[in-house]
């Protein structure tokens, strides 16, 4: 035993590799895999930009072979499932409710590092019945955290990457379930990264996880389990292609800059979610089970970001820094290629291949101007600023399963939720400033000095603020959910069918904590509460028609409340509703085919969903009102449909060959209206948006893939050749406005809008070759493994994995055309190069 | 098996560090090029002089093509959001505006700030007759005259030499007394106007707000209509409204000459240029 701790802990202080773990399962070194790669490509890419959510679906299943491969074979393009929002995909744990209250999805960090624990899944496909809920269009996953469930006995791992992190090391232990009833688990991970992948990120992640569970008799077990990831993380940004090429590097980041010599990132994310799950099992009888679940977790996410105060906006890759700012690059008859409109360009060029400190933050000039600042007895230049989201959860949720007959069940169940999410900002670094107020300086010039509509918080009279003090906004959202959702299934014959129906109700309620001086009678206090009972229905149909071949038939349509953080106008500002505020309504079908024979399985999917009425928010700078705003559109339909194939051949015992793949389209397929708020006056404008046809962003609407495996011997031989296109970037609803489509010439001759013309930007794809190897084996006393897996081989660069279409103007404000053109510069993210992870790990 | 815990758990806390402070690094030569150095130093006045055709012809400019380096003062930049993306600099002799593309020089360029800035590869020329250092722009109208130059070019062409050093305001005129002020000579100065009232003191504010881009011009009770202060509506004072009574006007006095008009239009680098006398 003594000497089992003892190799443990030199196995986790060490980098030195020592033999790995075996899996008892042919499947478990993948499974390893699944949630290395899930796990590890999410967090390696996900932006902290402001636009941007997370956005990865979580889709599994063990029959369907597209989609139990698909979420891990295709998650370093951070493949969205039917290209459909993550926040139509429910995550449970223990049937206890886990997505965001307020942005609808799930937070993949809220489970991260805790691989060994997410194994057990029951994971459910749009068109399944399950035991824990009525899911949504994009399917649903209920985590087991049961300490008895867990494998039991010891695991360490340590693993090495070149990817957003470059060291892990892990120890599970495991009682399982022991004589006297109880069972324990207790784990350990960390993640480290002093630099990851791209330069300027750094990654410090501890998770930890423990539980305690006592079967108590043959009727009841409680279990008790607490888990939480504190994560300090710095992020990259994503920039234009000239930018790119200009750093002749496709993980250039403006994020960061040299301090003294050491890198400082502006962006840095640190996050901790402690969380707990309280489980009462009750078997009633043989029949009847009720899984009642109470969970409480206390949020914290904070993040940073660069202001800047009467100067300009020192991002090394802000436009006014770029060559084509000075040189019109794409317009051959543009006025603005003046011989010294050249010389510019070709200055700028070589400034920034002059050095890597010319590409990047230079963190020493912001201090110098905040010295100046002192001097001169006015507010900073520049300050880094942190936003908060903070958030309290508590979730009560009891399932019950009742087996009525040997072909007839009843699943059924009630969940309440309230959250309370607190956000607020504070002064991060003053970077040497000695004074700064609570003051919107974006609307200074539009009202006089030291008015009250200057002032963030009126009562505060605009003071002075120090390094860690709030201010700028200051408000609590309140969003209290009940749901009640009931399943019956049953066989008959060849038939195995079942019906769902939910029904449920959300309040949705701001708190403003500072008197907006733009909206003096209606941002502090609370707002009025918004309610929504929404509800509908799922059936499905499965047909076993013999001989291997299965058909599936599935419906549904539901209605869905708007989510908390797109439910308000300017919620850092005021108490305003977004107007015209409503159920989205949801339809979807699905078609499936299955044939299992001896030596090939088929999965072959049709897949149609159609929604109306959602609803979008996002804050940005319009141009046209020299200010900062706040948008919502409204009144939004899209449509999503496609096809889905997986095949696997199994060649030999040891060889399968498995081909996956999926086209499909997710798109607007209506114009919306947008009503907007200028942060600068306070007040609102409407508009239409011409968003039709715009897609999905960030994801590969087709990706194919084909897999070689051979598993014999303890090794484990995999190689996939996957084929990414039709990968889309966030659209700009500003470059899209009714008002601004003169102005961007986006009308046809006929005086319509030039959809065609107005196309949305896209990203390169193409294809990528991933591999993975490994070897497991008994030993002495336990089992090894070691797997090395490669992503992107062949190292191919210029995968797009997603971005954003820039939401500036192409003209000035009054009207002039801009040298650079903001429509012709999206921003956007590339895929890494060749990068690997080798992990070793020992169980026993 | 508690043991366990406790040894991996301290040791992964501590190696997990937290984001340390940061402290001020040093910011000697964070902007500007210290490697400029004086080999053929001219007074403001004597590079105007040389120039004299460039800067008093419309539309005219000239690139300098030797090394000639200047020394002067910065009195006026974008600290109240009103001049911008240039500064005015000063010597004994005289003034001259350089024009540069970007916010906030403020914080490279402050009031006070003595600067030695190198000519070579940048062009004299004017703007409505005032004297500017630049690069050559062409408007939409097709013509070019010395503007803004790139940013990432000025700051190789100028270094700090010392702060602190602003001069006192040149009296232009003193309620009705004739103004004394040349308009070649001391275009881009710092000056003041004493005692004087404002047309339409107290009836309107400093510029436009709310309207985007633009400007206003105001006039004086005691001078003519070629006396104007000149606001740009970005300016953090522009809502502000202007006092009725009698007041002493600091500014950049800049040259603006039309056809038709040669005035003068006197830029206020923030609220505090505007003293109301008693």
């Amino acid at each position: 035993m003594q000497l089992k701790i003892k190799f443990a802990l030199i196995a986790m202080c060490c980098v030195q590799l020592s033999f790995a773990q075996i899996n008892d399962k042919p499947k478990t070194v993948e499974d390893e895999d699944d949630q290395e790669s899930s796990f590890t490509f999410t967090e390696t890419q996900l932006s902290e930009n402001d636009d941007m959510s997370q956005n990865v679906s979580i889709i599994g299943s063990s029959t369907n072979i597209y989609a139990s491969n698909v979420g891990y074979r295709f998650s370093p393009m951070r493949f969205k499932y039917r290209g459909m929002d993550p926040r139509y995909n429910d995550i449970y744990i223990n049937g206890n409710p886990m997505n965001d209250l307020e942005r609808g999805s799930f937070s993949y960090s809220l489970v991260g590092g805790l691989n060994n624990q997410t194994r057990a899944v029951e994971s459910t496909l749009p068109f399944e019945d399950n035991t824990y809920t009525m899911g949504g269009m994009a399917g649903s996953n209920n985590y087991n955290f049961r300490p008895s469930s867990f494998g039991t006995g010891q695991r360490v791992s340590l693993a090495g990457a070149n990817r957003n992190y470059t060291l892990r090391g892990m120890y599970t232990y495991n009682s399982g379930l022991m004589s006297n009833g109880w069972a324990y688990t207790a784990s350990l991970t960390y993640r480290w990264a002093g630099r990851g992948y791209v330069k300027g990120t750094f990654y410090n992640a501890l998770s930890y996880f423990f539980g305690a569970e006592k079967r108590i008799n043959d009727a009841h077990s409680i279990s008790f389990v607490t888990w939480g990831n504190p994560t300090e993380r710095s992020t990259q940004g994503a920039s234009t292609d000239e930018g790119y090429w200009l750093a002749n590097s496709y993980t250039y980041n403006p994020y960061w800059g040299y301090q003294d010599g050491k890198v400082r990132n502006s962006r840095v994310v640190r996050e901790y979610v402690p969380t707990a799950l309280f489980t009462w099992d009750w078997k009633i009888n043989d029949q009847t089970k009720l899984t009642t679940s109470l969970s409480g977790r206390y949020g914290m996410y904070r993040t940073t970001k660069l202001n800047y105060n009467n100067s300009e906006n020192p991002q090394p890759d802000y436009y006014k820094k770029m060559p084509s700012n000075f040189y019109n690059v794409w317009e051959e008859n543009s006025p603005n290629r003046t011989k010294q409109n050249l010389e510019d360009w070709k200055y700028t060029r070589d400034y920034w291949r002059a050095s890597e400190e010319n590409r990047q933050i230079k963190w020493d000039q912001l201090y110098a101007s905040n010295e100046q600042a002192n001097k001169a007895g006015v507010d900073a230049m520049y300050i880094v600023q942190a936003r908060h989201n903070n958030t309290f959860n508590l979730s009560l949720a009891s399932n019950l399963q009742h087996q009525i007959d040997k072909n007839h069940k009843l699943t059924g169940g009630i969940s309440l939720q309230k959250n309370t999410g607190y956000h607020y900002y504070t002064i991060d670094d003053l970077l040497g400033a000695q004074y700064y107020h609570n003051v919107n300086t974006y609307a200074s010039g539009n009202y006089g000095i030291g008015s009250t509509q200057l002032m963030y918080d009126i009562r505060d009279g605009g003071k002075l603020v120090k390094e860690g003090d709030k201010f700028m906004a200051d408000y609590n959202i309140y969003t209290n959910k009940a749901n009640a959702w009931a399943t019956f299934a049953g066989n008959r014959g060849m038939l195995h069918y079942y019906v769902s129906g939910r029904i449920g109700g959300t309040t949705i309620q701001r708190d403003g904590k500072m008197q907006n001086g733009l909206a003096p009678e209606n941002s502090l206090g609370k707002s009025g509460t918004a309610k929504f009972l929404d509800g509908g229905g799922k059936a499905g149909l499965i047909a076993t028609l013999g001989h291997g071949h299965t058909l599936t038939l599935g419906a549904g349509y539901q209605t869905m409340a708007p989510l908390a953080n797109t439910a308000f106008a300017a919620p850092e500002m005021n108490n305003d509703f977004v107007t015209n505020l409503d159920l989205e309504k949801i339809l979807s079908t699905e078609l499936s085919y299955q044939y299992e024979g001896a030596w090939v399985h088929i999965n072959l999917s049709g897949y149609y969903s159609k929604t109306k009425n959602g609803t979008e928010w996002t804050p940005l700078y319009y141009d046209d009102a020299n200010s900062f705003s706040y948008m919502s559109l409204t009144g939004i339909d899209r449509e999503y449909y496609g096809a889905e194939l997986g095949v696997k051949f199994k060649v030999t015992s040891a060889f399968e060959i498995n081909v996956l793949g999926t086209v499909g389209e997710s798109k607007y397929t209506k114009d919306a209206d947008v009503r907007y708020l200028m942060s600068t006056k306070g007040t609102y404008d409407t508009d239409l948006a011409h968003i039709k046809g715009m897609r999905e962003s960030g994801t590969p609407l087709t990706a194919t893939s084909i897999g070689l495996s051979y598993h014999a011997k303890g090794w484990y031989l995999d190689l996939y050749g996957n084929y990414y296109d039709r990968i889309y970037l966030s659209y700009s609803p500003t470059y899209r406005f009714e008002s601004a489509a003169a102005a961007n010439g986006l009308i046809t001759n006929t005086g319509e809008f030039d959809y065609d013309k107005a196309s949305q930007a896209k990203g390169n794809g193409g294809f990528m070759l991933d591999a993975s190897i490994g070897r497991s084996m008994y030993v002495k006393k336990g089992s090894l493994s070691v797997n090395l897996m490669l992503t992107n081989i062949l190292n191919k660069r210029d995968f797009c994995t997603g971005g954003y279409e820039q939401s500036r103007a192409d003209y000035t404000n009054s009207g002039n055309a801009r040298t650079y053109v903001f429509s012709m510069n999206p921003k956007k993210y590339y895929a890494y190069g060749l990068n690997g992870m080798l992990i070793v790990s020992y169980r026993f | 098996m508690k043991k366990i815990f406790f040894i991996i758990m301290a040791f992964a806390l501590a190696v997990s560090s937290c984001q340390k402070d940061w402290d001020t690094p040093n910011t000697e030569n964070a902007y500007g090029n210290p490697k400029l150095e004086i080999t053929n130093l001219k007074t403001i006045a004597e590079v105007k002089d040389s120039f004299k055709n460039y800067v008093t012809t419309s539309y005219s400019y000239k690139q300098v093509t030797k090394p000639m380096q200047i020394v002067g003062v910065v009195t006026g930049n974008d600290i109240g959001g009103n001049m911008y993306s240039e500064i005015a600099i000063q010597d004994s002799t005289a003034a001259i505006i350089i024009a540069i593309q970007h916010g906030g020089l403020w914080g490279s360029l402050p009031i006070g700030a003595k600067i030695l800035v190198e000519l070579n590869g940048l062009y004299l020329g004017n703007y409505g007759l005032q004297p500017e250092i630049g690069t050559p722009y062409t408007n939409s109208s097709g013509n070019t005259y010395v503007s803004r130059m790139n940013p990432m070019l000025w700051q190789e062409h100028y270094k700090i030499l010392s702060y602190g050093e602003a001069p006192e305001p040149e009296v232009f005129a003193d309620g009705k007394e004739k103004t004394t002020w040349d308009l070649y000579k001391d275009a881009g100065k710092l000056g003041v106007l004493k005692n004087v009232t404002f047309k339409e003191g107290g009836r309107t504010t400093w510029a436009t707000p709310n309207a985007g881009s633009g400007n206003k011009s105001l006039y004086f009770n005691e001078q003519t209509q070629t006396v104007m202060v000149y606001t740009s509506n970005y300016a953090q004072f522009c809502a502000d409204t202007i006092p009725s009574g009698k007041v002493n006007i600091t500014g950049i006095f800049k040259r603006y000459s039309t056809s038709s008009k040669d005035s003068w239009e006197i830029l206020l680098r923030s609220i505090e240029d505007c003293e109301e006398v008693k």
